[in-house]
């Protein structure tokens, strides 16, 4: 009987204050846990090594990529432009973008060390929401915005938007608006391939 | 120089006074492995509208003049990797990230007349009242400006308006887009706004009306802009560029998005 009781209060204790077994539907807590083991594995001694660069991005990587949700990133960074093109074009454009984000945002990384991310409040409308973070580190803090839609039941980042001000997603909106509206989509293609290779110098 | 010191010295503490900033301090607790914290303000955070086939697609500036600003674009973007970055990496080795922050600290503490009669301007006055309370407070107990006791201690955020944002508010456009030589990104209506905000700079009186101190005035110039290149614009301009894949667009945008974000405040 006390064992059962116990047993009981145990399950529930724990239902209750593991935020992935309570709300495995909630995109703040999908996003803020995920990424909160990032900056686990940023302040990985192990990983600081200079030899585990290459092995600490891909950890990163492997983390961090499932939350994104790159093909609606790509879609909607194209606009209208997207029912323009077929669908092997919207393929191999998602790729190569995609590609180009990795490499500028696992870069970027390397400087988050010390950060920590910090949940605000969230809005959850069907199958979109916005959930607002704090990125801290010591005394400065950044306020970003992530918006993110459910796709095959998952929750996944399409924009982030710093200071409530600038969101990443519009402003590639208008670059590959600026390069279409003066040339063809092959040479926006072309553009981004140029970018992967200057990266990976 | 004395008469208009002490008239802005008792504005600013009837200011003080009256004040009464909105102090929601930030609360700390943790659900899991993840901090939650409080926000700063009820502003309206909401969902956008899912227009990602618009025809229109952002926010745009007009740009008659992207002929000359995209060779002014280049042109900065060489003085700031072969003139600004060699200073500003000697500046970053000899100084501490901390010490910097305090330099930063104390030139936004200096030009504090700048937000404080823009946001009267604008009939702003809970705003006006925090800058000056923020003003009084670090001045004193944040020794000269060099710390920011308001917002640790008391979170009183800073409201950060300037006269391009006042001229905006009273209905004018903002004018065609300028590349402006190193200073980066502005517009037409940013450039007045900035000629007004340079007459409410403490440092010009200074210069004005003791020609003695001018170089104390010119040094002070040249510490306040390699101090804020080094600690603030340096690494959003290079995260900016690495990013883009039409760099002049991106920063742009990202200038446009700004002001656009600064109007609505």
């Amino acid at each position: 009987m006390n064992k059962s009781i116990i047993a009981a209060i145990t399950t529930v204790a724990l239902v209750t204050t593991s935020p992935v077994l309570a709300r495995a539907d909630d995109p703040g807590q999908l996003l803020t846990s995920t990424i909160s083991k990032g900056f686990e594995i940023l302040r990985d001694p192990m990983l600081q090594q200079p030899d585990q660069l290459a092995n600490r991005r891909k950890k990163l990587w492997d983390l961090l990529g499932p939350i994104f949700g790159f093909e609606e990133i790509a879609k909607r960074a194209l606009g209208y432009h997207w029912k323009e093109i077929n669908a092997e074009q919207r393929r191999e454009f998602t790729e190569t973008f995609t590609e180009m984000l990795k490499d500028v945002y696992l870069s970027k990384s390397d400087d988050f060390q010390d950060g920590e991310i910090k949940f605000v409040r969230q809005i959850v409308k069907g199958d979109r929401s916005k959930v607002q973070t704090h990125f801290v580190n010591g005394e400065k803090k950044i306020i970003v915005d992530f918006s993110m839609t459910k796709i095959d039941g998952q929750w996944m980042i399409y924009d982030l938007t710093v200071e409530k001000s600038v969101s990443f997603l519009a402003n590639y909106r208008t670059q590959f608006n600026s390069i279409l509206s003066k040339g063809t989509f092959e040479d926006l293609l072309q553009r981004l391939r140029d970018k992967n290779i200057e990266l990976s110098n | 120089m004395n008469r208009t010191f002490w008239t802005s010295a008792v504005l600013i503490c009837f200011l003080f006074l009256t004040a009464s900033p909105n102090s929601a301090h930030a609360q700390f607790f943790s659900i899991g492995t993840t901090e939650v914290a409080t926000p700063e303000d009820d502003d309206d955070f909401q969902l956008d509208e899912d227009d990602w086939d618009a025809y229109e697609p952002v926010i745009v500036i007009k740009d008659p003049y992207e002929g000359f600003n995209r060779w002014m674009f280049k042109v900065n973007d060489k003085i700031y990797r072969y003139i600004f970055n060699p200073i500003s990496d000697v500046y970053d080795f000899i100084l501490p990230n901390r010490v910097q922050e305090c330099v930063d600290d104390f030139f936004k503490n200096a030009k504090t007349p700048v937000p404080l009669v823009n946001n009267l301007l604008q009939g702003k006055f809970t705003q006006a009242a925090t800058v000056g309370g923020r003003f009084l407070v670090n001045s004193t107990v944040g020794i000269s400006g060099l710390f920011d006791p308001a917002e640790y201690y008391l979170k009183w955020s800073e409201y950060d308006e300037d006269f391009g944002q006042t001229l905006g508010y009273y209905g004018m456009g903002s004018g065609p887009y300028l590349i402006l030589p190193l200073l980066g990104p502005s517009s037409g209506r940013d450039v007045l706004g900035w000629i007004g905000d340079y007459a409410l700079n403490p440092f010009l009186w200074l210069g004005i009306f003791d020609v003695e101190k001018e170089e104390v005035f010119t040094g002070l110039s040249y510490l306040r802009r390699v101090n804020a290149y080094t600690y603030r614009q340096r690494d959003d301009y290079e995260t900016v560029m690495v990013g883009a894949i039409d760099p002049y667009i991106a920063l742009q945008n990202f200038y446009v998005q700004i002001r656009e974000a600064k109007s609505k405040e």
